[in-house]
């Protein structure tokens, strides 16, 4: 269990403060009823003024501690911006167009090369698909005009 | 829930409510009694009186109520930080 929110001294304050301007106020109820003019009665409703003010004042004072309490135990709950470190833009680099996705070379049976499906070269011919590493196997390089082992790249932010 | 119950739990804000009425009524009195005096120097006691420890009283209401209010923060922070410990 935590601490009260407020001690034992802000208690004593305003207790003593409540007190201290009750008996003011009363004090001044006291001397205004007791005097006949309203001159000397003035002088009396200033008593009672000053002891509202000690009330105003020490509840004040009640009020403002309890504030601050809490304010400071938000501040330790939740961070402040400014201390909540800033997101970091991370960049990457990433292909530029399609993924250079072995499986979309294209060779055809008894051909040197193996080439992007787009190659001008690989068109009208019985081409099919398959990974890098089998047209490699098969003895096939890569095509000089599509160079589909090239990748273009771009830097985009993630 | 059962109102004394609720009463207990929220003395602070009864209390408020409390000197708010009892406020509201020493000001009515005040005025009451400055309406029928034909004197200033009548009159003058009833404005310390009625309406002196009437704000008094609403003054003292309010500081109850932002004191409840602020209890309620301190406990719900309490509740925060025990869910926090939980969880560690």
């Amino acid at each position: 269990m935590t601490a009260p929110l407020w001690g034992s001294r802000s208690r004593l304050v305003l207790a003593a403060g409540w007190t201290v301007g009750v008996l003011v106020v009363l004090a001044g109820w006291w001397g205004v009823s007791g005097e006949a003019r309203s001159g000397d009665q003035f002088r009396w409703l200033g008593v009672g003024v000053v002891g509202m003010a000690v009330c105003l004042a020490v509840s004040a004072a009640w009020l403002f501690t309890g504030l601050r309490a809490v304010g400071r135990r938000i501040r330790l709950a939740v961070p402040v911006p400014s201390e909540v470190p800033e997101k970091v833009l991370e960049l990457r680099l990433v292909a530029d167009g399609p993924e250079p996705d072995s499986d979309r070379l294209v060779a055809a049976a008894g051909m040197r090369y193996y080439h992007r499906p787009s190659c001008a070269l690989a068109q009208g011919k019985a081409v099919r698909p398959a990974e890098r590493p089998e047209h490699l196997r098969a003895g096939r390089v890569a095509c000089g005009v599509c160079r589909p082992d090239d990748v273009a790249v771009g830097v985009s932010a993630a | 829930m059962n109102i004394v119950k609720w009463a207990r739990n929220q003395w602070d804000r009864v209390g408020a409510v409390t000197l708010f009425v009892v406020g509201a009524l020493a000001i009515l009195l005040g005025w009451l009694g400055v309406s029928r005096s034909a004197y200033s120097a009548e009159s003058l006691p009833y404005i310390v009186s009625g309406g002196f420890f009437g704000l008094l009283a609403v003054g003292a209401g309010g500081v109850l109520w932002l004191s409840a209010d602020l209890r309620d923060e301190w406990r719900k922070l309490d509740s925060i930080e025990q869910a926090w410990r939980e969880q560690q």
